[in-house]
């Protein structure tokens, strides 16, 4: 996917809560691209422009599922404290 | 793994800049694109999409400068960038970087100067195997904190369980020098006579050779380990020295060894190392007929230093020592060693020399402070021109810190250009030090500007950048871009805030100025007053020469050598007197000595003891020294061995022990344990006081006695010879004159009373100098400082000045007014300076000779100095003033 349809894509699965303005986005992308956790080629896109795509590496990809099992216990445990109170 | 792909990501976008630049330019502008693309389908125009676009998530330009500076590669290229345009800004003022950095260095070049004279004498460690347990026992009631009895280390040794070995050596004084001869001119030195164990106690082995052992010190053999200094200079560093001879005192010494460079112990003067026992003090023929082992056990002329067993503190060897002193106490209550002190072995310096250097440390601070703070005002005066500058990039965005961060550079690179020039500075200076330095610091020729003194220059470097750099920074975020816009080039006047900073800057220079040259100024009087002091004697026109005769020379050859030496000399062309003693000055220690008898009179008990001197004199010694004889008669030939015995006394004498009455006439009997013989002494004649313990302490009680008649033998090495014309014109032919009459004699170089006199002085010399020279350094700043500042405050105020001359105002109204300004600057920075220096002067008492740490002639005088030179600094300012033409002035508007 490239830059503009990630951010499309975050803004409608989050139903507009996060919308991403490029400054922020391409800051992320380069965070993650120097540690190796996505990579990016340039491509056409369906509009048949030039676009710079980025996929998910493997290590990324391991890195995701640790951190999404991470935030899944933070979260399940943040819901917990919050319901007891 | 993931750092170093950060690393090599940030190297990327740092050395293909261009190429990640249009990458991202091109992504980002798709991006921004394609969102327009989505507006223009929702119906939106071109033009209104793309604002929207903006509107909602930033332009390209902003959003570049975001990703850009996310990386940590932004951050070296902005330092690059900074420096870079630092050294077009320092370049564009030539003149201001060269009066900045000139000042700068000079601070610098003092302060790392100072520091690695500091740091070889004082911080470095000792060259010693374990340093921290080696100790020093020195005993805390003598004067010197040092001088133990041979005895009392004898029972130490014997007693204590916390040492691991301890070592015994002759103090560094008159009883350890000797007199070099061999190849060349007799050299006077200074030696190390040591016991045995030294060495292997030091953990420290010859470089060359070996040192002595147990059984040659047992067996009095003259064998010599070289310092290395001797080495290179009396054997040129040949490495088949091992096995020559060097007379010492005449007597042939087998050279066995030579101690590495940095073995300066006892002192850094000593110029071998001999067994202990080979020391011409060490059996006393004279004494021995006596009591062969009473020198050594009633005389304190021995170091003690051990080395504490691994494990044992400093606190627990000396509650031993305690425990032991107090034994041999109840065992013989005449032992004179009343408690010793534990201390770990430091460098050796005096108390003194330690002060003098602090003092020198903060001078030298004090002085890069002036520095700074003149740079800082030199910094915030052209920042007040800077001012439009630094309001234009604020208004195009660029953040405070951003701003700061870039005057920061700037001073940060004025500041390493000084530590450089500086260094330059400091290893010219260290050189001088070395070379001027006094001799009895020791360590002091390895001063060198090396890593750890290069990282201080740094840090200082650094440290300065702070300081001045911190002034502008601070403006900055005072300044408000509207204001300084608004306002135009007239802002440049300054803000009152600015203004106030400037003004006090150059008080505190003054201040800082004012007590430098207190304590200098207090010193210099210090100085004069210690040249200025009576030594009791003349000295000019005196020449001293030392005649030894080789050890094993007839006691009637001895007489013979030093009667005829007297008697030739003295008819000698051009000569008004000569005569000898043993001993021209008591440098080191004062004995506290009592007379066994003085007629009339009970003994005095031994707490009651003074210091006292004896001193055998030959020949017309008080004629050659210019000392008057106040009542009585000198020695004349009436006074022989057989005759009733006669002294000499001096004022303090006679005032000791007669006062109020007439000393002449009086009988009394000699110290004891000295071996004196049990006749009375008749008091002949009375003499002025001599300083012969130094210029700085007060004259003690002597008594001379007549060589004829001296029971310890015919001793007097030390020839004085008061000439007509100058002395040292007469000097080769004295000495070829001695020589001509004794072929074994060793003879010391020939040298003048008063270069004696001030070779004691060379330690105040070496301080008073330092301290003056920081000082008028300081003084030179703060006059260019307050020059700065009225400069650019009449330059700043040409228009108001206009204005007033317009008006009506005389030349003298402005000249006043600049004068006033000045005038208040410099009166306020005295009046603090004269503050601090009432409170820091008093540390440096110590130092002080015939003057108080109050002295009003030396603070008045300083402070007027002070103002005197604060006046200069305004006068071509003034001047300036004074000829602004109202009508240039005001067609600036």
């Amino acid at each position: 996917m490239h830059g503009y349809r990630i951010a499309v894509r975050l803004e409608q699965m989050s139903k507009g809560v996060f919308r991403l303005n490029a400054g922020s986005l391409f800051v992320a992308f380069q965070r993650l691209q120097r540690p190796g956790l996505i990579r990016s080629e340039w491509r056409a896109t369906e509009n048949s422009r030039h676009a710079k795509y980025y996929v998910l590496t493997d290590q990324g990809r391991k890195r995701l599922n640790s951190e999404t099992r991470e935030w899944g216990r933070q979260v399940a445990a943040i819901a917990r404290m919050l319901k007891t109170s | 793994m993931s750092v170093l792909r950060s690393i090599a990501g940030g190297l990327r976008s740092l050395f293909r800049k261009e190429r990640v630049g249009r990458e991202l330019d091109e992504e980002l502008n798709g991006f921004l694109e394609m969102a327009a693309e989505e507006k223009i389908k929702q119906g939106m125009s071109r033009k209104d999409a793309l604002r929207a676009v903006r509107l909602d998530g930033g332009t390209l330009e902003v959003s570049k400068e975001i990703v850009r500076s996310a990386g940590w590669e932004s951050f070296i290229e902005t330092l690059w960038q900074d420096l870079r345009f630092a050294t077009r800004t320092l370049r564009k003022v030539p003149g201001f970087t060269v009066v900045a950095v000139l000042t700068l260095a000079l601070g610098i070049g003092a302060n790392t100067a100072i520091f690695s004279v500091i740091e070889a004498v004082l911080l470095r460690p000792l060259p010693y195997k374990d340093p921290s347990r080696v100790v020093l026992l020195p005993d805390p009631q003598d004067p010197n904190g040092e001088g133990i009895s041979y005895r009392d280390f004898e029972s130490w040794k014997s007693q204590s369980r916390s040492f691991e070995d301890m070592a015994v050596y002759y103090r560094n004084s008159g009883w350890s020098r000797v007199t070099l001869t061999g190849a060349g001119e007799p050299d006077s030195v200074q030696g190390a006579f040591v016991s045995a164990n030294f060495f292997p106690l030091m953990g420290i082995s010859p470089v060359l050779g070996r040192a002595f052992t147990r059984e040659e010190e047992a067996r009095q053999q003259r064998v010599v380990v070289l310092s290395y200094g001797q080495w290179v200079r009396r054997f040129g560093a040949s490495r088949d020295v091992v096995g020559k001879m060097l007379p010492i005192d005449g007597s042939n010494s087998q050279v066995i060894g030579v101690m590495p460079a940095n073995f300066q112990l006892p002192a850094r003067d000593s110029q071998f190392w001999a067994p202990i026992t080979t020391n011409r003090y060490w059996g006393d023929p004279q004494l021995a007929r006596v009591d062969s082992t009473h020198t050594r056990h009633f005389y304190k002329r021995w170091n003690v230093v051990g080395r504490l067993k691994p494990g044992i503190t400093y606190r627990e060897a000396q509650a031993e020592m305690d425990t032991i002193i107090g034994r041999l106490q109840q065992l013989d209550p005449t032992n004179r060693e009343r408690s010793v002190n534990v201390v770990p072995l430091r460098v050796n310096l005096r108390g003194n020399t330690r002060l003098a250097f602090s003092i020198l440390f903060a001078a030298v601070f004090f002085v890069l402070l002036i520095a700074c703070s003149n740079v800082g005002n030199l910094i915030l005066a052209r920042g007040a021109a800077r001012d439009r500058e630094m309001a234009v990039r604020t208004a195009l965005g660029a953040g405070r810190v951003r701003l700061t961060r870039q005057l920061f550079t700037e001073s940060v690179l004025l500041a390493l250009l000084s530590g450089c020039l500086g260094l330059v500075f400091a290893s010219l200076g260290v050189h001088a030090l070395i070379a001027f330095g006094p001799p009895d610091i020791p360590r002091l020729d390895e001063a060198s500007v090396d890593d750890g003194v290069l990282a201080f220059t740094l840090a200082l470097s650094l440290l300065a950048a702070v300081i001045f750099g911190m002034i502008p920074a601070w403006k900055i975020s005072q300044s408000n871009p509207n204001e300084s816009l608004k306002s135009g080039a007239r802002s440049a006047s300054g803000s009152m805030i600015l203004r106030g900073t400037r003004n006090l800057l150059v008080v505190m220079e003054f201040a800082l100025a004012m007590v430098l040259l207190t304590g200098a100024g207090l010193l210099v009087r210090s100085f004069l007053a210690v040249q200025g002091v009576d030594p009791g004697f003349r000295s000019e026109r005196v020449l001293t020469m030392r005649i030894m005769l080789p050890a094993g020379t007839p006691e009637s050859r001895r007489t013979a050598v030093y009667d005829e030496v007297i008697e030739r000399v003295r008819t000698m062309h051009g000569v008004q007197a000569a005569g000898a003693i043993d001993g021209l000055f008591e440098l080191g220690e004062t004995m506290n000595l009592g007379l066994r008898t003085i007629e009339g009179r009970a003994p005095e008990p031994p707490e009651q003891w003074t210091a006292l001197t004896w001193k055998t004199i030959r020949g017309d010694y008080f004629q050659a020294m210019g000392v008057p004889l106040l009542r009585g008669r000198y020695f004349s030939e009436q006074d022989v061995s057989g005759s009733p015995l006669a002294a000499i006394a001096d004022e303090s004498m006679a005032r000791r022990y007669w006062p109020g009455e007439d000393a002449i006439g009086k009988r009394f009997k000699g110290q004891d344990p000295r071996g004196r013989n049990d006749d009375w002494l008749t008091v002949i004649g009375v003499v002025h006081d001599m300083r012969r313990h130094g210029l700085e302490r007060s004259p003690t009680p002597h008594i001379f006695e007549w060589y004829k008649q001296a029971t310890l033998g015919d001793t007097t090495p030390d020839l004085v010879v008061r000439t007509q014309g100058e002395p040292l014109a007469f000097a080769a032919t004295l000495r070829s004159t001695v020589r001509g009459l004794d072929q074994t004699a060793i003879l010391s170089p020939v040298t003048t009373m008063e270069a004696q006199l001030s070779g004691q002085l060379s330690p105040r010399r070496f301080q008073t100098t330092l301290l003056s020279l920081f000082s008028l350094l300081a003084l030179i700043l703060a006059s260019v400082g307050m020059f700065a500042l009225m400069h650019y405050s009449v330059s700043q105020r040409t228009h108001e000045i206009g204005v007033r001359i317009a008006l009506g105002a005389q030349r003298g109204d402005v000249m006043r007014l600049v004068i006033w300004k000045g005038g208040q600057l410099a009166l306020t920075g005295v009046g603090i300076g004269i503050l601090a220096a009432l409170a820091l002067t008093r540390l440096m008492s110590s130092l002080l000779f015939g003057v108080s740490v109050t002295d009003p002639a030396t603070i008045g005088g300083v402070a007027m100095l002070l103002t005197l030179v604060a006046l200069i600094g305004c006068y071509i300012p003034m001047r300036r003033a004074m000829r602004v033409d109202p009508i240039v002035a005001l067609r600036y508007e």
